[in-house]
């Protein structure tokens, strides 16, 4: 009975610890909502789920010129089908302090994410974080920019594949995701 | 007799009272709209497919009928902006928890940027859009907008496929336009 009590409490403080990694950033995103320095932008899973039943092809070419490729507007249905939300946080004041507070926080958790990307490039250092599955999935993705002028942080999850993340990157304008646009370079 | 009369109208107008108290929007609406400096308007749903209805004799374009059609799918729309400060950002806030308490919405999308913050609450049901609340704070104006319909996801996407095909007719002609310029004899 004991070992059976002990095993229990093993199981849930693991899967508490696993959850609290995605809840560290949650927490922390959910913080700086209030604070006026920070830009954020929260996208639901509910609204990725409604978005992902529009003909990407058909709002292209009858909203504007139509600049998406065939093939380009498939991909970005099937991406789109697989993401569960979106979460980003900008700020241009004393960004690299802010920078340094998330990887903090980060480091604080016993996590299941693996650097995938550690770049610094004029500048900026930007960071990479994938969490996957047992069978390789890549359910999260972290991204973290720290620079002079701004940070960024961006969080997608889902069933996420880098090669067609990178390739929604460049035909996406929301802030930090252009930092994705060489991901599948870096699969290779 | 009488007495079971008096009471069905009593459970009825409690009821009545119950459901419009209880509907966080019609209550936020109604405390706000005769405010100062407070613009409002409310279109029925009859209203609104009354105009669509007398619209689409006028219009003949395939594609704004198509348009008419995805407008016919309004219920009903209300409007709130307040220009006179009236709405603080606490009871801004209030509305979009009770919306998501009581009124049974979730919040689909949050932007905050420049001291400007716009949500956008909705109340899907399976593939239907029930609902859609945009509300938008900002330093010197709060904005609600709120949408009840009977949209579904084809009805969006039959009238993009209509604007997909004028795009596609008019970039034909265009086309056509551009190559016939280009057969004519050089003078």
């Amino acid at each position: 009975m004991k070992k059976i009590f002990v095993l229990c409490s093993l199981i849930c403080f693991l899967s508490s610890s696993v959850f609290a990694q995605n809840d560290a950033i949650n927490r922390y995103f959910e913080a700086q909502l209030e604070n006026e320095i920070f830009s954020s932008v929260y996208v639901s899973p509910k609204l990725i789920e409604i978005v992902s039943e529009i003909d990407i092809q058909a709002l292209d070419e009858g909203l504007d010129d139509g600049e998406l490729k065939r093939n380009e507007a498939a991909i970005i249905e099937e991406v789109l089908k697989q993401l569960k939300g979106l979460m980003v946080l900008r700020t241009e004041v004393e960004p690299m302090k802010h920078y340094k507070e998330i990887l903090g926080e980060f480091a604080k958790q016993n996590a299941d994410f693996d650097l995938l990307l550690s770049v610094r490039d004029e500048g900026n250092h930007v960071k990479i974080w994938t969490e996957t599955t047992p069978d390789n999935t890549i359910q999260e993705l972290l991204l973290l920019v720290g620079g002079e002028d701004e940070m960024i942080m961006l969080s997608l999850t889902g069933n996420i594949d880098l090669k067609k993340i990178s390739k929604l990157a460049g035909n996406i304008d929301i802030d930090g995701i252009e930092y994705l646009e060489n991901l599948d370079k870096t699969e290779q | 007799m009488k007495k079971l009369l008096y009471s069905f109208i009593l459970i009825f107008c409690s009821i009545t009272i119950a459901q419009a108290g209880g509907d966080p929007i019609k209550k936020f609406y109604r405390k706000y709209k005769k405010k100062d400096q407070v613009f409002n308007i409310t279109l029925p749903g009859v209203l609104t497919r009354t105009c669509v209805g007398i619209a689409s004799l006028f219009v003949h374009d395939k594609e704004a009928r198509a348009g008419l059609k995805l407008a016919r799918k309004a219920k009903g729309i209300r409007v709130l902006v307040d220009e006179g400060q009236q709405v603080s950002k606490a009871a801004g806030k209030a509305l979009i928890r009770d919306l998501r308490q009581k009124g049974n919405m979730e919040q689909l999308v949050a932007i905050k940027d420049d001291g400007n913050y716009t949500v956008i609450m909705g109340k899907i049901n399976g593939k239907k859009i029930k609902k859609i609340v945009v509300i938008n704070f900002s330093e010197d104006q709060f904005t609600m907008v709120a949408i009840k319909s009977r949209l579904k996801m084809k009805h969006i996407n039959k009238m993009l496929k209509a604007l997909q095909r004028k795009s596609r007719k008019e970039k034909a002609k265009h086309k056509k336009k551009t190559v016939e310029k280009k057969k004519e004899p050089m003078a």
